[in-house]
């Protein structure tokens, strides 16, 4: 058992030890916050370079508790400590006379009066032992300079918790961000994470561009939709194409654009024949209080603020390419390089990440090769974020070429093209045996011309109201065939051969002829498609069977005649060998 | 072996005499306790003080009450050393054969009042010098040592200085401690006359320790132990005094001359034991190197020329550095 002297002793060795670990901890955070802090101001200055500042954080830490750590280690002069107890608890300097005595092993004859003497005495070193002036006042610089750092790092952007904008990211919403992203283990995949990616990268849009493809795609081929929902779709869909640009261009007005989508997909405002014989050129939606410039760029407002962005984003590829072609032909230092682009980012900042960190890795090359390959990288990433864009404004002008009349030359055209088609049908030509220079348009384009040229109203009961109706968009519908060709555009003919027939479809009103019916059925056209060389025989037409009784349906076939098609048709599928017939 | 019943009989017993010494000399109760830790020290006590303060008397009475040998000297002019350590005398024989023999001075006493040691020369003052340090008197050649315990209590007038001769530095620093007494106040002053006015009897003075209990007091005293903070402490306070040292406080470095030497630092320790030992502890404490700093030192301070002449006290240097100078670095 320990004698009271021993536990007088353990504990204010403790005690003392314990102040130690404070005093070394304060000052080593007090040297490594400022330490921090230096840096903090010369990667402002662009002296140093960025660190994590999970990193700083860190190593502040880890100062901290090294110092604390030699603190605690660090040897107590047990005899000024308990004659400090002695002098602050009034003791007579009893415990440091016996301290000396016991460790200078002196036979004392007073060795056990003074033992017996303590006996009695209650000491507590922490009403001795407590923090000076000095230690309080070192731990105030240590909180002001975590204060410090921590503003410095909020304003360079440094800290974990902030992004780079200086906006704080709540943990949960960073999380929620990146739910199916990786764990990020550099600050710089860390600022890109915290920005947006996911909506404004440029391959993110181009991969919701190939989505809503498909899904115009599947509307076409839905043939159980009626038209008015058809066309509720679709409007859907070109709104989606319009959110698309402004996510790809970054700007925001969503809501207004989707409003105005609301709008557009109201069919007792979009299909008024009034408005649409009277206004000519304009689109069915003009009737509304929307201005037509507006109404023709999509998107409105958004639609003019992209097309500023267009602009920019191509000025600035032909700065960065001049840039690259004068760091390449040595008429360019790197730091000149750094100052123009300094002066290019405070002109115009771009809105892509991944272009901002090409920028910036350029910004930070050693030489002019790294700094040639950072511009090369940010060059092909505003170009491939171009070619998106190119992509997108296809789908937008067949969508919103769908959407209202054609002008009249356009109008005119389709109708000529329509008329042909419709006479091609007539006469029961198969495609096979006309070349497709002569038909003047894709299979798809084709299929457009039958659809608007037949006319066939299979309903036969509507009445003079809807005949009326039928008028308008039959003819922005025969318009829309041949004068808003998007086919006529390379890039979108093969990825968007149905949209253009489901927005004829959408247009029109009308039931669909029979070619359509059939296309339903035979999952496209083929065999018009298809260029079969003389001699040869045409591949055999792929039928849809889930679908031919909905084609049945709708015209109007009665039920003793239904075996007989379907066996026609069964004949056909197996038979690979036959042709398409001419006609039903 | 010293055990807790010894020590506290041992104090109790200088309480008493403490007490026996109250009887006769009213006030002065710190004077009574610093002439007591000189004799526990085995030091000697310099007593100043205008006449009729009752120096005399305190060590009259403290011989009285200790049962030893109390020898008296009074230090006039004309007085010769010979006259204070003794001297060798022609004798006689029955056979007519004639021989020195050593006649012991007043030196020769357990307890020597050399009572205004400043009125004889310093030949004579320094007859005392041997005695007092080394405790031994040599006459001719043969050397005599003096006998245990041995303190020797001087009493001088500081202000009748006309006839008078100052103590050499030297002498000076050979008292352990230089005791002042000051003027009683009226109540004191009403305590002595109530005691003497009505013309009783002189107080009887019991004797209250012997001889061996003395000496075995001042063994115990010598052992009791000083912690090395307190060691040091006094050590600061002693260099404190010198203006040389870098711890010397304004006063000291204006004023001093010379500061308090190392014989000084052992007064102090030794003073402190005896003063812990008189109040009852076991160990010393800061309190007891405080209580005996100005006897210790007062004497052994030695102004400048500006400090005499602007009158700075000894006393006020010395409070300065024990203002100045804390316990604990």
């Amino acid at each position: 058992m320990k004698s009271k002297f021993e536990q007088i002793m353990a504990s204010t060795a403790q005690r003392c030890r314990r102040l130690n670990s404070l005093r070394a901890a304060s000052w080593a955070l007090l040297i490594s916050l400022s330490l921090s802090f230096l840096y903090f101001i010369a990667t402002s200055l662009a002296l140093l370079p960025e660190v994590n500042g999970l990193l700083i954080i860190l190593v502040n830490l880890l100062a901290g508790g090294l110092g604390g750590a030699y603190g605690w280690r660090k040897s107590i002069d047990m005899r000024a400590s308990l004659f400090q107890v002695d002098r602050a608890l009034n003791l007579g300097e009893k415990l440091s006379t016996l301290h000396e005595l016991k460790t200078e092993k002196a036979s004392s004859e007073f060795l056990p009066l003074i033992e017996e003497r303590i006996q009695h005495i209650t000491v507590d070193p922490r009403a001795v032992f407590g923090l000076s002036q000095r230690d309080r006042q070192r731990w105030i610089g240590v909180g002001a300079g975590a204060c410090a750092c921590l503003i410095a790092g909020l304003m360079l952007g440094e800290v974990i918790l902030f992004g780079p904008d200086g906006v704080a990211v709540l943990p949960g919403k960073q999380k929620k961000e990146t739910k199916n992203e990786l764990k990020f283990k550099d600050p710089e995949q860390l600022r890109t994470a915290s920005t947006p990616k996911p909506l404004s990268s440029p391959e993110s849009v181009a991969a919701k561009l190939n989505q809503l493809n498909k899904k115009i795609n599947e509307e076409m081929k839905n043939p159980k939709l009626d038209p008015e929902a058809r066309k509720n779709e679709l409007a859907k869909l070109a709104q989606e194409a319009q959110d698309l640009e402004n996510t790809l261009w970054g700007s925001g007005a969503p809501g207004k654009s989707r409003s105005g989508a609301r709008e557009k997909a109201d069919p007792n405002k979009s299909n008024n024949p009034g408005n649409s014989q009277t206004t000519g050129g304009q689109r069915p939606g003009s009737g509304q209080n929307a201005p037509t410039d507006e109404r023709q760029k999509p998107g409105g407002r958004a639609g003019s603020n992209a097309d500023q962005k267009r602009e920019q984003t191509e000025q600035q590829k032909q700065a960065l390419q001049d840039l690259k072609e004068k760091l390449e032909n040595d008429q360019l230092t790197v730091k000149e390089l750094r100052d123009a682009l300094r002066q290019l980012r405070d002109k115009e900042n771009s809105q892509d990440p991944e272009v901002e960190r090409a920028l910036n890795e350029a910004e930070q090359a050693k030489d002019a090769q790294s700094a040639a390959q950072a511009l090369q990288k940010a060059i092909e990433k505003i170009a491939q974020k171009q070619a998106t864009d190119q992509q997108l404004k296809n789908l937008q002008n067949q969508l919103s070429r769908g959407d209202g009349p054609p002008s009249e030359d356009e109008a005119g055209e389709g109708r000529e093209s329509n008329k042909s088609n419709a006479q091609q049908n007539a006469r029961g030509k198969n495609s096979n045996e006309d070349s497709p220079d002569k038909s003047g348009s894709s299979p798809s384009t084709k299929s457009q011309g039958n659809t608007s040229g037949s006319g066939i109203d299979p309903t036969k009961t509507t009445d003079n109201s809807n005949k009326e109706k039928e008028q308008g968009p039959k003819g922005s519908s025969a318009g829309q065939g041949s004068g808003g060709n998007p086919l006529g555009n390379p890039t979108s003919l093969p990825e968007l051969p149905e949209a253009t027939s489901i927005i004829d479809l959408q247009n029109n009103e009308q039931l669909p002829d029979l070619d359509i019916i059939m296309s339903f059925i035979t999952q496209g056209m083929p065999l018009e498609n298809a260029t079969v060389p003389q001699g040869q025989q045409a591949p055999a037409l792929k039928i849809n069977f889930a679908k031919v009784d909905t084609a049945l349906d709708l015209l109007g076939v009665p039920p003793e005649m239904r075996d007989e098609i379907l066996s026609y048709f069964l004949s056909l599928s197996t038979d690979t060998t036959k042709q398409l017939p001419d006609n039903k | 072996m010293t055990t807790e019943k010894q020590l506290s009989q041992m104090q109790s017993k200088f309480e008493e005499l403490f007490n026996e010494i109250q009887r006769v000399i009213v006030g002065n109760d710190d004077v009574i306790q610093d002439v007591l830790t000189g004799l526990l020290s085995e030091g000697h006590v310099l007593l100043e003080g205008v006449p009729g303060l009752g120096k005399t008397l305190l060590v009259r009475t403290l011989a009285q009450s200790l049962g030893l040998q109390f020898t008296r000297i009074q230090f006039t002019p004309d007085l010769m050393p010979a006259d204070i350590v003794g001297t060798r005398v022609l004798n006689e024989d029955e056979s007519g054969r004639r021989f020195f023999e050593f006649s012991k001075g007043p030196v020769f006493g357990n307890l020597v009042l050399a009572d205004e040691i400043n009125r004889a020369t310093p030949k004579t003052q320094s007859a005392l010098l041997e005695a007092m340090q080394e405790r031994s008197v040599t006459v001719g050649n043969k050397t005599h040592t003096l006998e245990e315990p041995f303190m020797v209590l001087a009493t001088q007038n500081p202000i009748e200085m006309e006839g008078t001769y100052p103590l050499p530095e030297a002498q000076v620093d050979r008292f352990f401690f230089k005791i002042q007494l000051r003027y009683p106040n009226v109540t004191e002053l009403e305590g002595i006359l109530a005691r003497h006015a009505a013309g009783e009897e002189p107080v009887k003075i019991r004797q209250i320790l012997s001889r061996q209990d003395i000496l075995d007091a001042q063994k115990m005293v010598a052992t009791i132990p000083v912690a090395s903070p307190l060691r040091k402490y006094a050590a600061r306070l002693v260099s404190a005094t010198q203006p040389q040292f870098e711890e010397a406080t304004p006063l000291v470095k204006q004023y001093v001359e010379y500061g308090a030497s190392p014989r000084a630092a052992l007064s102090l320790i030794r003073g402190a034991k005896a003063h812990a030992f008189l109040a009852g502890e076991v160990n010393v404490r800061v309190a007891d190197i405080q209580a005996v700093f100005y006897p210790s030192l007062r004497h052994r301070i030695i102004r400048n020329f500006k400090g005499e002449a602007e009158g700075i006290t000894p006393e006020a240097i010395l409070h300065q550095v024990l203002s100045e100078i804390r316990e604990s670095k």
